[in-house]
């Protein structure tokens, strides 16, 4: 956050600062069909943890900057601050996050019209550095934590929610489309109620 | 509840499992009352699909009653009893908007699996491995259904199980068989395979005007089957099939070839059987296309083969030469079941089917295990089990 904001030339990002309000205040004001939505089992921990996440959200809706964190290889977090650098809505949003952040690059959603109205065509693409290079590139990617296969896996629950309403899951992969499944799978049998899948 | 699991090759095993739950706002719990074993359930417990887990719970075969529906759930209601189709699949995606059910975008969990071997993904599939989906199947005395407001359908009157069952599947698999070849009136038919989906494809054929239907297999059971259904038969172990169907069909090949063997084809020259077996061992090829290569060769010129046996992976030595020259038409398909559920319950309801002429043995749930091994080894002349939970 404080690179971000001793950057004299930063405009503030408006569209992530909306966004982050409009997150944070739906993780306040329900959580449950947030969880839902997401996909997130409905443990102790996810009750707790998604309001917890809607008041940082709030918080840098405040700033009109927007925060990200996700889950590293091997259960790190890696964080870094995004300013939009494009915003054309039902085109394009682009991005480009900070440096020093621990993870650099940038990206953009395209939206376009499929021909013969056949829907709509959503291309994501993804600059990225990873922390300590190729070699951080290459433990990720044997973790099963490239970005790659989270870039595939991101647009298939994107359609489902928008197609179908919400995550599709499965019993062998109680998440939905997520890429750690391709190495530790849990056999397709009902989850145990109660507990984590 | 009891389910009927997979253990790794050759083994299977009723094991205790807890009971599901609903985990997305359509699905629907069913209380299962009849389920089967497939013959594709065979290449599972052969182990020759890949991405199966220990624990995971076969079958994709399946009816019984709705005892529970997410608050999604449109259409259905706790009490109703239905038959589940075995592809699942969401009714709003672009393939399901166009009848093309069994590849639908949304219902496979794991499709960046399934894009690694095969492309693109199909839809998810009932205890049918982890690349098409890892959902647990229906051998089980309950299953969870997704998208229960598109899937089953509803059986109001009182057809027994036994003949409504099949809707699941092989009824459909052996119908769209059929369909695929285009039948005009005086095509010959010619079916690799005698299992069940053969033995609906046959009927279905004649159904769809069918002049004659050739039936070739090696078990005598089953082509004595397929001739009570008014096919004539061949038993490759006995005959040149390709000479065998040039003269019956006065030298101009069969009009379409239904492959409804699949991916384990026996061949009765050991030699030829052992090249292919023991590149699949060696897993440079993963299926054995001994049926799709006579099919191709045996297809007269212009004529259709259309496969509905499972193929898992690759095959080798592809006549894809007689294929091209010749303008033969290949189209496979897993099942769009969801189809044809409506039309073939209308079908059985009016008489033109009984189903159930192909089941052979009845078991219960916890004797699964025995009917995987019977129906393997073709003892006591096994065509089709059904279990009972």
């Amino acid at each position: 956050m404080n690179e971000a904001r001793h950057r004299k030339d930063d405009r503030p990002p408006r569209a992530p600062g909306w966004t982050s309000l409009g997150l944070g205040a739906a993780q306040l004001a329900a959580p449950g069909a947030v969880r839902r939505l997401a996909g997130v089992d409905d443990s102790a921990w996810a009750r707790l943890l998604v309001p917890l996440a809607g008041v940082r959200e709030l918080c840098h809706a405040a700033l009109r900057y927007s925060r990200w964190a996700v889950r590293g290889p091997a259960g790190g977090t890696v964080e870094w601050v995004a300013e939009i650098v494009e915003d054309r809505p039902g085109e394009v949003v682009a991005w480009r996050s900070s440096r020093g952040a621990g993870v650099t690059g940038g990206g953009e959603v395209r939206f376009a019209d499929a021909p013969g109205r056949r829907g709509t065509e959503v291309r994501v693409r993804l600059r990225y550095e990873p922390p300590y290079r190729a070699a951080g590139a290459t433990v990720a990617r044997l973790l099963g934590e490239h970005p790659e296969q989270r870039v595939r896996d991101d647009p298939r629950r994107f359609e489902q929610v928008m197609e179908t309403g919400e995550v599709v899951r499965s019993e062998g992969a109680p998440e939905g489309a997520h890429a750690m499944r391709l190495l530790r799978r849990r056999p397709a049998r009902p989850v145990a109620t109660g507990g984590a899948p | 509840m009891r389910a009927n699991c997979w253990m790794g090759r050759s083994h299977v095993e009723v094991q205790d499992v807890p009971d599901p739950r609903i985990l997305n706002s359509r699905d629907a719990i069913v209380r299962i009352t009849s389920t089967a074993i497939c013959g594709s359930d065979l290449h599972l417990y052969n182990g020759f699909i890949p991405t199966m887990e220990k624990g995971d719970v076969l079958g994709h075969e399946f009816m019984g009653e709705v005892v529970e529906t997410g608050p999604d759930v449109t259409g259905l209601r706790v009490g109703d009893r239905v038959v589940v189709p075995f592809p699942i699949a969401c009714g709003a995606c672009d393939a399901c908007e166009h009848g093309l059910f069994s590849v639908c975008e949304n219902s496979n969990p794991n499709a960046g699996m399934a894009e690694k071997m095969m492309g693109y993904s199909p839809a998810g599939i009932f205890g049918y491995s982890h690349m098409l989906g890892g959902f647990p199947g229906g051998q089980a005395e309950y299953a969870r259904v997704p998208f229960a407001d598109v899937g089953p359908i509803r059986i109001d009157d009182g057809l027994p199980d036994e003949q409504v069952l099949f809707l699941s599947d092989i009824f459909p698999t052996g119908w769209m068989g059929a369909e695929m070849c285009d039948i005009t009136p005086g095509d010959v038919i010619a079916v690799w395979g005698a299992g069940p989906v053969g033995q609906f494809a046959i009927a279905s054929a004649f159904l769809m005007g069918a002049e004659r239907v050739i039936a070739i297999d090696r078990f005598p059971y089953r082509l004595r089957k397929a001739e009570s259904s008014g096919a004539e038969v061949l038993d490759y172990e006995r005959t040149d099939v390709r000479e065998a169907l040039r003269d019956m069909t006065a030298g101009r090949g069969p009009d379409a070839c239904i492959d409804a063997v699949g991916v384990e084809a026996h061949h009765p020259a050991p030699l030829m059987y052992g090249y292919d077996r023991a590149k699949q061992a060696a897993r440079v090829e993963t299926d054995r296309p001994f049926a799709l290569r006579e099919a191709i060769m045996a297809c007269r010129n212009g004529g259709v083969v259309a496969v509905v046996g499972v193929y898992g992976g690759f095959v080798d030595k592809f006549p894809m030469g007689s294929l091209m020259n010749r303008s033969i038409t290949l189209r496979g398909a897993q099942c769009h079941v969801h189809r044809y559920l409506r039309p073939l319950l209308d079908r059985i309801r009016a008489g033109d089917i009984d189903p159930a002429f192909v089941i052979s043995h009845r078991m219960r749930l916890e004797d699964a295990p025995c009917g995987y091994e019977m129906f393997r080894q073709k003892e006591d002349d096994c065509l089709k089990v059904v279990l009972t939970p």
